[in-house]
């Protein structure tokens, strides 16, 4: 059976692709039906996607030798394009990731999402979208090239729109949606052209073969750069990082349990995922374009950048969603800023890499947990404003545990699967540059707080709204209950004293070189104390605001922050500067352009036509309407053509010296009468005016 | 001096380049088609001298001659009655006068 | 009767197409009696086609093409067709022109057209045009003349393999029958249905949709009449 799975790997893609054929074409009627087979499948996904990652954890050779599989898709010249599959470490960890968070927000869904098909939403359809992005995403993970990835890349952007904008009744949904859609336009434009840089240069679109030649020197220098930050802009757009990451927190008007799979665990995790992937390209990209800055300072400073900006907007949102919202944003530039701490000087050290990869991993538990948490107190309120909740844990007590669980762990609580990962990514930081490092610091402290913010204001303290809010059944509290368990637990994989996550992910080939130079890397004390303290004073400022349900305080503080306070409500302006900017430049430049093609081009049109109309007044007098001129005119054009077609030199040679001379006097002749007789026809035509 | 195919070739090309000449220069329609059966006839004149020369007994080009001669008494009936209709709205057969067919 | 001019051209025509017809058939054995035959039937085409497009009165015209014609079937005979030389007389000679007459009595133009005739510059290009381009290009290149824009070989097939060959009398109207059932079936009912279809054409064309409607008001009427005069009767 694993040998099967392992073999098999593109199984795990295909079965939600089924189910979503499958509802679509055949079951779209009965909605029950339809969840059924979407589960089901997914299950089966789920368990042959375990079964790869139980065989990759045991034995790793294996999987990477027999796992890889190739059809041809087309073939272009002599260039084979492949649709090609091959797990390593990082796949199978991301497989099991995917299709398990899918299960449960399937099962979590069916409960959720029921007081919507009242409404008048397919449940068919949101079952089959939900399919249809399980089988992007996992096709953008299985795959070992270029072309598949930008494939499913393109996918999941298109389950990510469709799942956005699913309540299509609501104003906001569609406009976030193609909000969501153009965001990442921009990233994927900038992805596809580093791609295709990337192949112009090694002529292989595989991600392994491309590092090679890479490394071998077809690709050097600035051009190397370029397409290494080019192809960046792809998970700038899919990751939310700081210019682009506008779409994500509008991303919020989907269904919550969409959010928790798409929009915090496995989608927006596409981007590191795929820096991760290509890492060994970034990391030879030494060359430095922009001040000194190469592709991984790139990648590093917008991460940091990202990381410290969502967290300083997160702290005053209102909207539970939205808070979560910019807290994954942050996170994943988190995970941004420490895979840019890839290499340092004096020699390649993956910390970054691991790091990077295992906050991902856990991130994807906690994160996702603390979404369905949001859906389970919104499903129960009725509303997403925190400061009408408030109370909750006596009502809901199974969602306050896993949420103050989720909390813990996002917030980095000793002993929590948050923790770990995020001392190893300080610590990477550490390593790598100071000044990040205390940004990040800062950005984990503000995690900390408004994390804790959130459980304070929604769970604790005096109910502030009004309905009756209660537990949701159990498949809503299944999920929240399986998933508290890594998030509380899978952590310990990754602890500095034994680091079983990085032994597993080191073993992938891309990094395989890396490693061996690596010497076995111990916890970092200093890095741990600041954990500890980043940790403490986060919960202790939030607690001291919030804790005990007085709102008084903390209404105080933010009148006194005054500008500070209202930046960070507004988001820091940056959807504001993005109109600014479309209105000033954008629009301007449309204006000058549709002046120039009224004035310009529309002029040569109108001259071309202005010219014909002119002409054709001149020579609709030719059309005199005797049909014998016409026949002359036939009998003309066809001697023409004989006589343009004709060779005279070679028949002069053919005849005797007397006969060129009739023959040129005749040609003369009727060349001459014609002539006269349209130049007559012409002056009548003219006098006939 | 025996007859050659080329007595018969200039025969037809003559025969030919009258008729169009007078489809060319003839004011009434009735004469228009008058001189495209002497077109008719040039090419005929043609084919049967290329049947009797190139294949003989084979009478492939009598063949075609006879397929010419219905074509053309098609034609001529045809052009008749469209001759007879024009006369009937235009009250002429006279060829410059039949000049609606223009801007 | 005899002072009629038209009766003396008839009678003229038919009489010396006769003729000539007659001299290409005795004297086709003999050599030199083939030769005049031909350059006297050849003359007589030639001028009597001239004669066809510039005689003013469109009634003679109609008779020189009846002459053209029948001297065209005595080409035919000289060439070894039979048949169609009798087809020529009858359909081209008979029907065709009848037709043509038909048609310029009909349409009363006999005389009222042709009286100014086209200018003299527009007959100028049309005879240089026709007499001269077009049987010049016509006579070139049946001589042989390649009129080829890459030159290539001159094309010697004209002279050599243009050999005269001796005609083999075959009784052709037989040969004409099997080969209209043999080789050329579908030609000959493809044939047979554009006669069909031209009849039909003519019909409507020369028939207006009124005189159809009027003239089967008047047929009705004429049938209810009859069905009076019998019912009172």
């Amino acid at each position: 059976m694993i040998e099967f799975a392992v073999k098999n790997a593109w199984l795990v893609a295909l079965l939600p692709l089924l189910s979503s054929i499958v509802i679509t074409f055949l079951t779209r009627k009965s909605p029950v039906l339809s969840s059924r087979i979407s589960r089901a499948f997914i299950f089966m996904a789920l368990t042959l996607s375990s079964l790869i990652c139980y065989e990759a954890v045991n034995d790793i050779d294996y999987v990477l030798q027999n796992s890889a599989g190739s059809l041809r898709w087309f073939t272009s010249g002599s260039f084979d394009f492949a649709l090609s599959w091959k797990v390593d470490a990082v796949t199978a960890m991301m497989l099991v990731v995917v299709t398990l968070i899918s299960t449960l927000v399937q099962l979590y869904s069916r409960e959720y999402m029921e007081e919507y098909i009242h409404k008048g939403y397919s449940f068919s359809r949101y079952y089959a979208e939900l399919s249809l992005f399980s089988f992007s995403m996992l096709l953008l993970v299985l795959t070992d090239n270029f072309l598949v990835l930008y494939a499913g890349w393109e996918l999941v952007g298109v389950s990510s729109f469709l799942l956005i904008g699913f309540f299509f009744e609501k104003k906001s949904a569609p406009y976030a949606a193609k909000k969501a859609f153009l965001a990442n336009r921009v990233g994927d434009f900038g992805f596809l052209l580093g791609i295709l840089l990337i192949f112009t240069y090694t002529n292989t679109l595989n991600f392994d073969v491309a590092a090679a030649q890479i490394a071998a020197g077809k690709m050097t220098g600035g051009v190397l750069t370029l397409a290494a930050i080019l192809t960046f802009f792809g998970a700038m757009g899919k990751s939310g990082q700081f210019p682009l990451h506008i779409w994500l927190p509008d991303a919020m008007e989907g269904p919550t349990p969409v959010s928790a799979l798409i929009h915090a665990a496995t989608m927006v995790a596409a981007g590191v995922y795929m820096v991760a992937k290509i890492m060994t390209i970034f990391a030879q990209a030494t060359f430095p374009v922009l001040w000194g800055f190469n592709a991984l300072d790139f990648i590093a400073a917008i991460g940091g950048i990202t990381a410290i900006m969502a967290a300083f907007i997160a702290i005053t949102q209102t909207d539970i969603k939205k808070i979560l919202a910019y807290s994954t944003v942050s996170q994943l530039g988190f995970m941004i800023l420490t895979l840019g701490m890839y290499s340092t000087e004096g020699g390649i050290t993956p910390l970054g890499y691991t790091a990077g990869m295992f906050h991902l991993f856990t991130h994807a538990f906690f994160k996702a947990m603390l979404f369905l948490c949001s859906g389970s107190v919104i499903h129960a309120c009725h509303t997403q404003d925190i400061f009408e909740m408030g109370g909750l844990r006596k009502k809901m007590p199974v969602t306050a545990i896993t949420c103050l669980i989720g909390t813990a762990a996002i917030s980095g609580a000793p002993g929590f699967a948050g923790f770990w990962s995020k001392d190893a990514m300080l610590d990477a930081i550490y390593e790598g540059n100071m000044f990040l490092f205390a940004l990040a610091a800062i950005g984990a402290t503000m995690t900390a707080f408004y994390m804790f913010r959130l459980y304070f204001l929604t769970f604790e303290g005096e109910y502030r709204g009004h309905g009756h809010p209660h537990e949701p059944g159990w498949r809503m509290k299944f999920p929240l209950i399986f998933l508290a368990i890594p998030s509380v637990l899978i952590g310990f994989v990754g602890t500095p004293w034994a680091d079983y996550f990085k032994d597993f992910v080191h073993y992938t080939p891309v990094v395989k070189h890396a490693t061996e130079h690596a010497a076995h890397h111990g916890p970092n004390w200093i890095v741990m104390g600041c954990s500890l303290a980043i940790f403490t004073v986060g919960t202790g400022l939030s607690f001291a605001l919030y804790g005990k349900g007085d709102l008084s305080k903390s209404e105080a503080l933010s009148l006194k922050m005054g500008g500070l306070f209202k930046a960070s409500l507004n988001k820091l302006y940056i959807d504001e500067a993005y109109l600014w900017f479309i209105d000033k430049f954008v629009l301007a430049f449309a204006k000058a352009s549709s002046l120039f093609d009224k004035f310009v081009i529309d002029m040569i049109v109108n001259v071309v036509s202005w010219a014909c109309i002119g002409v054709a007044h001149f020579a609709k007098r030719m059309h005199s309407g005797n049909i014998q001129q016409y026949a002359m005119g036939v009998i003309v054009s066809v001697l023409l053509l004989i006589f343009a077609g004709t060779n005279y030199v070679y028949i002069a040679k053919q005849l005797p010296i007397y006969w060129v001379w009739i023959t040129i006097g005749l040609i003369l002749a009727v060349a001459l009468s014609v002539l006269g007789y349209f130049g007559n026809l012409f002056k009548k035509i003219l006098d006939s005016k | 001096m025996t007859l050659t195919l080329y007595h018969y070739l200039v025969l037809a090309a003559l025969l030919f380049c009258v008729g169009v000449y007078g489809v060319l220069t003839s004011k009434n329609a009735v004469r228009v088609l008058m001189s495209l059966e002497l077109a008719f006839a040039g090419v005929s004149v043609n084919l049967v001298a290329f049947s009797n020369y190139i294949t003989p007994g084979q009478l492939t080009g009598q063949m075609f001659t006879i397929f010419i001669m219905t074509v053309s008494a098609a034609e001529a009936g045809v052009g008749l009655a469209i001759i007879f209709n024009v006369f009937k709205n235009f009250q002429t057969a006279d060829m410059e006068k039949i000049s609606t067919m223009k801007w | 009767m005899w002072k009629d001019k038209s009766f003396l051209i008839i009678f003229g025509v038919f009489s010396s197409a006769v003729l000539m017809l007659l001299i290409s058939l005795v004297f086709g054995s003999v050599g030199l009696g083939k030769d005049l035959a031909f350059y006297f039937l050849s003359g007589l085409i030639v001028s009597s086609a001239i004669g066809v497009v510039t005689v003013p009165n469109l009634m003679h015209a109609g008779f020189l093409l009846v002459l053209t014609f029948v001297s065209t079937a005595g080409i035919y005979a000289l060439l070894n067709a039979d048949f169609l030389a009798g087809a020529q007389i009858l359909i081209n000679g008979g029907a065709v022109t009848i037709m043509m007459m038909f048609a310029v009595m009909l349409t009363n133009s006999s005389k009222d057209t042709d009286k100014i005739p086209y200018s003299y510059e527009y007959r100028f290009v049309a005879f240089v045009l026709s007499g001269l381009g077009l049987f010049l290009i016509l006579i070139l290149r049946t001589l042989g003349v390649n009129f080829n824009l890459l030159g290539g070989q001159m094309v010697s097939w004209a002279p050599s393999s243009w050999a005269i060959k001796e005609p083999i009398s075959v009784s052709t109207t037989e040969l004409i029958g099997k080969m209209f059932f043999e080789k050329y079936l579908v030609p000959f009912e493809v044939a047979s249905v554009l006669l069909l279809m031209a009849l039909i054409g003519a019909i409507v064309l020369a028939l207006r949709e009124k005189d159809i409607k009027e003239d089967l008001i008047e047929t009705t009427e004429e049938i209810k009449e009859l069905e009076e005069k019998v019912s009172t009767k």
